[in-house]
């Protein structure tokens, strides 16, 4: 009779150790709404490489990108309407004051995360009178690391001392005709671009000078003005280092002065730049 | 009551203190990034496999990029190739690979246990993978493995490693003091290397007639065998200097001056930064491309 009273302790301990709970899925909720109403879109993890997160399905399509500190890179959707799909975007240009991204956490340990969005997406993303939808939603999801192609991609800096980093980057022939000089645009949530420009066929590896003259291998600070929605470029001089190439992707450093030409008197210091980018996606 | 409580006490330790799949993992990492395939089989492959003359090691990466790893190592552990590469990624498909010069230095691996009884293997192994094979200084990714897992068993067919250029079968096996050695790579045409750090390049002149034995040395310039070793200071090859004596006994034409030969060779070879590294290369047999 003794025995019958440890008997519920011995089928515990038994109990504890036959659970495998290594293959369970791990918790994911995601929801998403356009005009209202709950779309098929489903995503049971998100994507981290350096510090963007990433929820998508494949290597270019992604749904949402966001840095793990919270701000939006861009949101890209397709819905099937009038027999095609048709994508709509989040605003290109300063879209913290555009669309409400709260990443609520982010759990670097256990690597989950939680945050909700509401906002418009357009059929054009540089045209706020372009066709939008109204989205929101909210999703708590596992990370996981990615393995790409070309890891960690990024853009950091120190605008007048504070840290700045890229959430969404494409590339841009400023002259169409010339396949050869390109510009890297990348921007954040806030009002700043920075601009990377260099020749994809002849860009040895070094430092090169530039000011506001300068065509290529130069990088340049750009403003968005909320009264013209428009980017204002910065007149800007200093020194680019390019320290590695390999194949679609550059890798440098830089600081430069920025200087607003319709106010002399505004400086912005930028320093400390690092980046590692690649070619795509272009605009 | 009794039997009860000793049938459960024994179903416990059977059920928890023999081999579980705790002790057994198949953890892959590239940079920060680290799965463990057992833990997590939707993975997709992921196989060790173990034959009388290596140990290869394959898997499949993520979905999202299509990326695959593949290594293979001889059965002391040294690396024989490794390469990690992406397959339909925006505008091409992107690869890593060993360094190509004395690779075994400059990755490294080990057996920490193989047990071919139960066929498992405990292995680690670790190091980098560039995307310019040839350049150690260019845009590279850390591979590291810890492997404890059951192997699959193979037997090669082919003992020697196989070369082709221009589809044409080459090699090159001689002894180095006395310890066999054979040639695994041939970047250039006629340039034999291994894992290691050794280097042969073989040469036959035009005009040379077949069946005869031609005595060289370091400023021969129509047969000759030459001699190297990567310097891991300089990231060069130190040539030996050498002196021996080599033949062809068949050659075939391939158009324009272009031959493949069939032949023998003997050579010593001295370091010429430390005169008593001395290799005696006997028993050289090559079919090479020029």
């Amino acid at each position: 009779m003794r025995y019958l009273k440890i008997l519920p302790i011995l089928l515990f301990i038994f109990s504890s150790c036959s659970i495998d709970d290594k293959n369970e899925e791990p918790k994911h909720e995601f929801s998403f709404y356009v005009n209202g109403e709950l779309t098929h879109y489903s995503f049971n993890r998100a994507f981290i490489d350096g510090s963007i997160i990433t929820l998508r399905n494949n290597y270019d399509d992604y749904f949402l990108k966001f840095s793990k500190d919270g701000k939006l890179g861009k949101m890209d959707i397709s819905i099937f309407e009038f027999g095609v799909n048709r994508p709509f975007y989040s605003y290109n240009n300063f879209n913290s004051h555009f669309f409400d991204f709260q990443l609520i956490s982010y759990d670097e340990v256990n690597k989950r995360v939680r945050a909700q969005f509401a906002g418009y997406l357009y059929n054009n993303p540089e045209d706020r009178n372009s066709e939008g939808k109204y989205v929101n939603g909210s999703f708590d999801l596992p990370v996981e690391t990615i393995i790409a192609p070309l890891g960690e991609l990024h853009n950091k800096t120190k605008i007048n001392g504070l840290d700045w980093e890229t959430t969404y980057h494409f590339m841009k022939k400023e002259i169409p005709s010339n396949y050869h000089n390109l510009t890297l645009h990348t921007l954040s949530n806030d009002e700043y671009k920075i601009m990377i420009s260099f020749n994809r066929q002849n860009t040895p590896l070094g430092s090169y000078s530039f000011d506001e003259n300068s065509i290529t291998h130069k990088v340049q600070l750009a403003k968005f003005d909320l009264g013209t929605n428009s980017y204002a470029p910065y007149n800007c001089s200093g020194n680019l280092t390019i320290t590695g190439r390999v194949r679609g992707a550059i890798k440098g450093n830089y600081t430069f002065t920025a200087v607003n030409p319709t106010n002399p008197s505004e400086v912005i210091q930028v320093t400390n730049g690092e980046f590692f980018l690649d070619y795509s996606p272009t605009q | 009551m009794k039997n009860v409580f000793y049938l459960i006490l024994i179903n416990f330790f059977l059920s928890c203190s023999t081999e579980t799949t705790e002790d057994k993992h198949f953890k892959i990492s590239v940079d920060n990034a680290t799965v463990d395939y057992l833990a997590k089989p939707e993975y997709g492959i992921a196989s060790i496999g173990v034959s009388d003359i290596g140990i290869s090691v394959s898997v499949h990466l993520q979905d999202i990029y299509n990326g695959y790893l593949n290594l293979g190592f001889n059965r002391e552990g040294k690396l024989l190739g490794a390469r990690l590469y992406f397959n339909g990624y925006g505008d091409g498909d992107y690869e890593y690979k060993n360094f190509r010069h004395y690779r075994s230095n400059y990755f490294n691996a080990s057996i920490i246990k193989l047990d071919e009884k139960t066929k498992t293997i405990w292995f680690k192994f670790n190091g980098k993978l560039y995307a310019d094979d040839n350049n150690l200084n260019s845009y590279y990714r850390e591979v590291s493995g810890d492997i404890k897992a059951n192997y699959d068993y193979g037997v090669s067919t082919n003992p020697y490693p196989s070369i082709k250029i221009n589809g044409i079968e080459q090699y090159c096996r001689a002894k180095f003091n006395d310890k066999n050695w054979y040639a695994r790579f041939e970047y250039e045409s006629s340039v034999f290397t291994a894992e290691d750090p050794y280097k042969i390049k073989i040469h036959v002149g035009l005009t040379s007639a077949p069946n005869t034995n031609f005595t060289f040395e370091n400023t021969s310039s129509s047969n000759y065998v030459k001699f190297y070793k990567f310097n891991t200071q300089t990231l060069t090859y130190d040539e030996f200097i050498v002196s021996g004596n080599m033949a062809y006994s068949y050659r075939e034409f391939h158009g324009g001056n272009d031959y493949s030969h069939i032949g023998t060779f003997n050579l010593t070879a001295t370091n010429p930064n430390n005169p008593s590294d001395v290799i005696n290369i006997t028993d050289g047999v090559f079919r090479n491309y020029q």
